[in-house]
Parts: C-alpha cells; structure tokens; sequence
C-alpha cells in the first residue's frame, strides 16, 4: 500500500454512533484500494426529501471500521467529544477565535442575504416595468446617511433594496455595528470554527463488541468482493465480484452463529428470490472450534434447483 | 427426533425423486459419525434424468465451443448428492459443515464418460475437483418437495 501515503491515515468520525468520512479523497481511496464503498448519505439542505442524489460524507459499516483499523489505515475519531471539550475549554486563545469566528460568520450571514434580496429586487424592478434609469436614483438616494438606519428596518421585506445598498462591514466594527446594522444571529451547524485536533490526539478506540459477531463481511472482503446494504433482498449484505458500478451482484449473503437455528424457511426464501435475481444466496459463519486443517470460515451457496 | 423419523423423511423424499422427477439408482446412506451422540441422518444418491447443474464457466466454454448448453454431451446427467429435511426442523452451520465434510465430491465414481477428461484442456466439469455440491430437498407437511442446490464454498450463481 504506497496509495495512501499522501494523505496520512484516513479520519473516520464517530457521529451519534455511525461511522463517517468527510474527505472526498477517503473515500475515492477506500472504494479503489480496499474494496469499500461505504453509503453516501448526504443530502442536500434546499431538498432533503431526495434520496437519489447523495454526497459525502460516506457512511461506514462497523466491520468496515474494524477492517480499516485492523489494517492500520485509518483512525477513528470521536467528534462530538472533540466539539464539546473544545468549546468548555477554558483556553483565552481558543474561545477568542471562536467569538470571532462567530462574528464573521453572522456578518456573511447578513451580506449574503442582502444580496441575495436586492438581486431579487432588482429582477422584480426590471419584469415590473422600471427603467434602469429609476432603479439608479433610487439606489443613489439611499447612500446618504440620513436613511442608511432605514435600511436596519427594511430587513423585514417592505424594501429589501434598501439594504443592498448598506454594505455591512466584513470585520466587526464596534461604532459601526450600532449606527449601521446588525449582524444576523446564526446558530453554528459544524464544528468549522474550532481548531481542528491532530488525529493522533483524538483518537478512540474502537470497541470490538461491535463487530464480533461478523466474521463474514472480512471473509468476503478478503477474497475480494464488494458489499452493499442487502436490505433490498433481504439479506445482510449484496455481495459484488468488482466494483457495484460495473458488476451486478453474485450473492445475497447472510451471516449465521456457528450454532444459530437457520430457518428453512429462510433457505427457501433467499434460495428462491436470489435465483430469481440471477444470484445465489449465501449464508456462512465462522466456525469457533476449527479441527486440525478445518477453515474457521465456511460459507455456502444456495440456489433453486429448477425442479 | 428419532431415528425412524429420517427414514420415513428419507422415503417421502426418495418417492417424489423417483415418480415425480423420474431419477433411477436412489440408494440411501446414513451420515454422520457413529461416535455422534444425534440420531443418524440420511443422505440419498440418485441419477437425474438429465443433467442437474452447469457450471457458468462451463456453460460459456461449451457456448465458445459451439455447443448449445442443449448438447447431449453436456446434458448427460451426474449422479447427486440429496439431503432431506422437513420444512419444521432447524439446522445451523454446523450441521451442513457436517455433511459436506463426511461426502466426497461424485457420489459415485465417474463411468462413462472417461472420454471428456482428455478433451484438450479444458476443466473436466464432472471430475473430483470440481465443488462439492448436494441436494436439499426440503419436505413439507402437504408432500411437497422443493429442491435448493447447495454448494460448499464460494461459487459464483447460474446466469438463467
């Protein structure tokens, strides 16, 4: 592995207990050198009912995460402990960036929206039958001082144009802010404006409980197959020969205890919807207690016999 | 369960093979070992009137050869492996790792078609070395049987 020299170990976040990566790169790396595709499951803020078009980050399965850290390649991360401590801290120089971070943030808030208005505005103005020559003198007349508090006030919609005109201060301006405008009040989403920590310094540990139980997935991943949620099927997983964008499924796979009750119905079922999908239905498990030259792992696959 | 309840299972099963799906040479065996504690089941051989299973690899390199998979060569039936169980049992890993571990690859061993294994060098299909396969033959309490294909390992399904 010389692939992911350049980026150092790959960050995986724990966020209210999912496993995500945000780095782009990451991802494409973990897809092309690890056999990972992960779930993309970011939506968009204007359109969050669309499940079509998703984006980072990159969601993980547990035995994914176990994988990467068993490799060494990647490092867990627990945000949310990392945001809260950083914002308890009790450091003058952290909590002096953060204010001021904030301040910007609340400005852009303000800038954006004004614009955003007067563009608005302006397109109404135009279709509404204005000359340019009208829009000009009215823009003209709310440069001078006198009616630039009227621009605080116009923020309600009466005439949004008015603040166009009042460009807001990029940096906080204690004079200005009172006389001028204030800024929005934003209520930050991210950890954006704190430092970020080293990923040496945050680093949990990965509790194996979690995956214990899931021999199958490394199994499959070892020989080389791609896996995507099976929920589709039925199954744990949907097994892939390559890449799922190339390939069309092999299996649906569905992991077993050594000593779980397998229901026949469930042989009949998967056996049945798998053949019918022109895949096989694989079930496997570790075995605890492999003799001498046993595999611990043994998987086998099911389908219809066609009689 | 008792050990009369496979044998009738195993003869439920060996009927249906035989008057429904026409299969000759049924014999049955018991599996498992004497020193196992659970009753023995019964795994059954018999001969398909035609050919069971083709490989997908196969089928491909009978396809570049210009046989359709229809070729009678490639039709001659294998003997199988059958293992009856009742819709209401519950078996687990174990026990299908069991049976695949106390079967060998052919049921029987390979007769008249020695004359494939020397054609050129292509995979013998029918030898030793391919997967181990068996037959579930799954009992339910109306008389139906319902065959599924099981194969031990990792192989790659039929593209129907």
């Amino acid at each position: 592995m010389t692939d992911h020299e350049g980026f150092g170990r790959l960050r995986i976040s724990k966020i209210a207990d999912r496993y995500l990566v945000f780095d782009a790169d990451h991802a494409a790396l973990l897809r092309r050198s690890r056999n990972i595709c992960g779930v993309l499951v970011g939506s968009t803020p204007q359109n969050p009912t669309q499940n079509v078009f998703l984006s980072l980050p990159l969601e993980l399965f547990p035995e994914e995460v176990a994988e990467l850290l068993k490799s060494g390649l990647a490092a867990l991360i627990d945000q949310t402990s990392h945001h809260l401590g950083t914002l308890q801290s009790r450091d003058k120089h952290i909590r002096l960036k953060y204010m001021e971070h904030l301040q910007q943030y609340r400005w852009q808030a303000k800038r954006l929206l004004t614009e955003d208005q007067a563009m608005r505005t302006a397109q109404k103005s135009l279709h509404g039958g204005k000359t340019s020559r009208q829009l000009n003198e009215h823009n003209r007349s709310h440069l001078d001082p006198s009616s630039s508090n009227q621009g605080e006030h116009g923020l309600s919609g009466e005439n949004p144009q008015i603040q166009a005109s009042v460009e807001p201060p990029r940096c906080p301006n204690p004079s200005g802010r009172l006389t001028v405008a204030r800024p929005l009040a934003v209520t930050p989403t991210a950890s954006s404006g704190l430092p970020p920590a080293s990923v040496d310094e945050i680093e949990i540990s990965f509790s194996r409980d979690e995956v214990s139980t899931r021999p199958l997935h490394g199994y499959l991943l070892s020989k080389g197959y791609f896996m995507t949620p099976g929920l589709r099927f039925g199954a744990d997983y949907s097994v892939y020969p390559g890449d799922p964008l190339r390939y069309h499924a092999h299996f649906l796979a569905s992991e077993y205890g050594w000593d779980e009750e397998i229901c026949m119905l469930d042989i009949v079922g998967g056996g049945r919807l798998g053949t019918s999908v022109k895949k096989g239905f694989l079930i496997g498990g570790e075995c605890p207690t492999p003799g001498n030259g046993a595999r611990p792992m043994r998987a086998f696959s099911i389908e219809w016999a066609g009689m | 369960m008792q050990d009369r309840t496979y044998e009738h299972l195993a003869a439920l099963v060996v009927t249906n093979l035989v008057h429904q799906h026409g299969w000759t040479e049924i014999k049955s065996h018991p599996v498992g070992g004497e020193d196992c504690t659970a009753p023995r089941r019964l795994i059954i051989t018999g001969l398909p009137q035609r050919r069971l299973y083709i490989h997908p690899d196969e089928q491909v390199e009978a396809l570049e050869d210009g046989y359709a998979s229809e070729h009678q060569h490639i039709q001659e039936p294998e003997f199988e492996w059958v293992l009856p169980l009742h819709i209401t049992e519950s078996v687990t890993l174990g026990t299908f790792s069991t049976l695949f571990d106390s079967i060998s690859v052919l049921p029987r061993p390979v007769e008249s078609h020695a004359h494939q294994a020397s054609h050129g060098d292509t995979r013998d299909w029918r030898c030793s070395a391919r997967h181990k396969r068996c037959l579930i033959a799954l009992l339910h309490d109306d008389s139906t049987v319902s065959y599924y294909l099981m194969h031990d390992g990792i192989v790659k399904p039929r593209q129907n």
